[in-house]
C-alpha cells in the first residue's frame, strides 16, 4: 500500500522561505555596501542587540567564520541553524515526513535560551567594542 | 471523546467527566456529565409536585409563560453579525469569521474595507471575535495593506527626491556645517528609477514575510510569559490584520508614523484578545524590545557616566569605527 503523502506549505515552509532569502541576499547581494547606519549606535555610541548581524550572515555565506562570529556570535550561530532548517525543510519535503513534534513546554524553555542569548550577545558586543 | 477549553479555544482528548486541566493553557476547566442526575434532584421524600400541564402542539404559541410585558418588542431583524454592538452590551464571546474571509460572498472591496473599519476602529472586539484558523485571509489582508501603503510611499518619495535634497541642503547652509546630512544625500542621490523599480516589485514578498518574521518575535516574547494559548495561528492573525493600517502609509509626511503607532495600539489589544492572554502579557511581547531598548540605554549612559566621573575611559565615548549594521 502506498504511502500517503500529506504536504502541505505551512508556517514552517514559509520561514524557510525565509531563511533560504537570507542566504541568498548575504550571499550575492552587496548587503554590506548600502552603507546603513543603526541608530541606537548614532544615538548612544553603543551597538544594539542586532548589530553586527547582517555581517555575520554575510561573512558566513562567504565561508568566513571567524569573521562572522567576531561580528555577532549570535548572528553567526543564528545564520548557520537558519540555513540548517532550510536544509531541514528541504529534505522533510522531498521525504514527506511531518515536522518532529516539541514536547509541551519545551516552545517556551527554547524562547527563554534565545531571549538569554540575544542579551548575553549584546554584553559581548557592548564590552568587545568598546573604545 | 474530544473536549474544547473554554478559555483557549483548543480542544483535546479526554477520558473522562469532571474537573480537569487543560493541556494547552493549563486553564481548570469542569466537564459535567450528561448522564449524571441534575444537581437539583427532588429527594425521595419531598413533596411530588403538581404535574405541569400538556404542551400546546405545534404552531399554537408558547406553553404559557404569560403575556410579554408592556413596552417589549420582538426583534425585527436577526442578530446584527459584525454589526454595531448596543451601547453597554457585552458582545458574545463567539468566534466568527472576518468580513474579508467571507470575501466571495460579501465582495473583496466590501469586504476588505468592512474588516480594515473593524481592526481599526474596535480592534478589542474584533480580535476577541475573529477566527483564528483562517490564517490565508489575514495574510491576504495585511500583505495588500502594506504593498499598497508602501507603494504609495515609494512613488511620493521617489517623485519628491529633488525637493527633499534641495531643502536639506538649504537646512545644511543654515545649521553652518553642524548638521551632518551626508548620508541623506546620498540615500536620496541613489534613489534612482530603477531602485525604484525593484524596490516596488519587492514590497509584496517583503510585506508578507515582514508579517511572519515580526508575529515570529512577538510570538516568541508570548511564549516567555506563556502568553501563547492558542498557538501561531492566533499571533500571525493579530499581526496581519494589524498590519492592515499600514495602508496609512500612503499618507504623505505623517502617514508612516501614524500607522506605526496605531499598529502597536492594535497588536497589543489584538494579542490579549486573541491569544486569551491579557492586556499585560500583550504589551510585554509588542513593547518588551523596545522597552528593553531604552532601559538599556539608561544604564549604559550610567555606566559611562560613573566611568567618567571616575576617571576611566567611558563605554559610550567615542563611537567605534564601523557602522553597527
Amino acid at each position: 500500500m502506498a504511502r500517503e503523502r500529506r504536504w502541505r506549505f505551512g508556517h514552517g515552509e514559509v520561514f524557510a522561505v525565509l531563511f533560504a532569502l537570507s542566504f541568498a541576499v548575504a550571499r550575492f547581494l552587496p548587503a554590506l555596501a548600502l552603507g546603513q547606519t543603526c541608530p541606537f549606535r548614532a544615538l548612544t555610541g553603543l551597538p544594539c542587540a542586532t548589530c553586527g548581524m547582517t555581517r555575520a550572515f554575510v561573512r558566513l555565506a562567504h565561508g568566513e567564520l571567524a569573521g562572522a562570529v567576531g561580528a555577532s556570535p549570535l548572528g553567526a550561530l543564528l545564520a548557520g541553524l537558519a540555513w540548517l532548517f532550510v536544509a531541514l525543510a528541504v529534505v522533510r519535503a522531498v521525504a514527506g515526513s511531518p515536522w518532529p513534534a516539541l514536547a509541551p513546554g519545551r516552545p517556551r524553555g527554547l524562547a527563554i535560551l534565545a531571549v538569554g542569548a540575544l542579551l548575553a550577545n549584546w554584553a559581548f558586543l557592548v564590552v568587545a567594542n568598546r573604545p | 471523546m474530544l473536549a474544547r477549553c473554554f478559555r483557549c479555544q483548543n480542544t483535546f482528548e479526554t477520558e473522562r467527566f469532571g474537573t480537569q486541566t487543560c493541556p494547552s493553557c493549563g486553564s481548570e476547566i469542569y466537564l459535567p456529565d450528561p448522564s449524571a442526575p441534575p444537581a437539583t434532584a427532588t429527594p425521595p421524600d419531598a413533596p411530588r409536585q403538581p404535574t405541569p400541564p400538556p404542551l400546546p402542539p405545534p404552531g399554537a404559541g408558547g406553553p404559557g409563560w404569560g403575556p410579554p410585558p408592556s413596552g417589549w418588542n420582538p426583534a425585527a431583524a436577526p442578530p446584527p453579525g459584525w454589526g454595531p454592538t448596543p451601547p453597554g452590551a457585552v458582545p458574545p464571546a463567539v468566534e466568527q469569521s472576518a468580513p474579508f474571509a467571507d470575501r466571495e460572498r460579501r465582495g473583496f472591496f466590501a469586504s476588505y474595507l468592512e474588516t480594515w473599519k473593524l481592526a481599526a476602529v474596535d480592534p478589542g472586539r474584533f480580535f476577541r471575535q475573529v477566527r483564528v484558523n483562517q490564517v490565508r485571509s489575514a495574510l491576504l489582508f495585511g500583505t495588500l495593506a502594506v504593498t499598497l501603503g508602501n507603494w504609495v510611499a515609494l512613488v511620493v518619495s521617489y517623485l519628491t527626491a529633488s525637493a527633499t535634497v534641495s531643502f536639506f541642503a538649504r537646512l545644511t547652509r543654515r545649521f553652518d556645517g553642524r548638521v551632518d546630512t551626508t548620508p541623506l544625500f546620498q540615500m536620496m542621490q541613489g534613489f534612482t528609477l530603477p531602485s525604484l523599480i525593484g524596490q516596488l516589485v519587492a514590497t509584496p514578498l517583503l510585506a508578507l514575510l515582514g508579517i511572519y518574521f515580526t508575529a515570529g518575535v512577538f510570538h516568541l516574547l508570548l511564549l516567555v510569559v506563556r502568553g501563547a494559548p492558542r498557538g501561531f495561528d492566533a499571533t500571525l492573525t493579530v499581526v496581519a490584520y494589524a498590519s492592515g493600517i499600514f495602508l496609512l502609509r500612503a499618507l504623505p509626511v505623517c502617514g508612516g508614523i501614524i500607522a506605526l503607532v496605531w499598529f502597536i495600539v492594535m497588536a497589543v489589544h489584538g494579542l490579549a484578545e486573541a491569544q486569551r492572554c491579557g492586556s499585560g502579557k500583550a504589551a510585554f511581547a509588542v513593547l518588551g524590545p523596545l522597552v528593553l531598548l531604552c532601559v538599556f540605554a539608561c544604564l549604559a549612559g550610567v555606566v559611562a557616566g560613573l566611568a567618567g566621573m571616575s576617571g576611566l575611559r567611558g563605554l559610550g565615548g567615542t563611537a567605534p569605527p564601523g557602522t553597527g549594521i
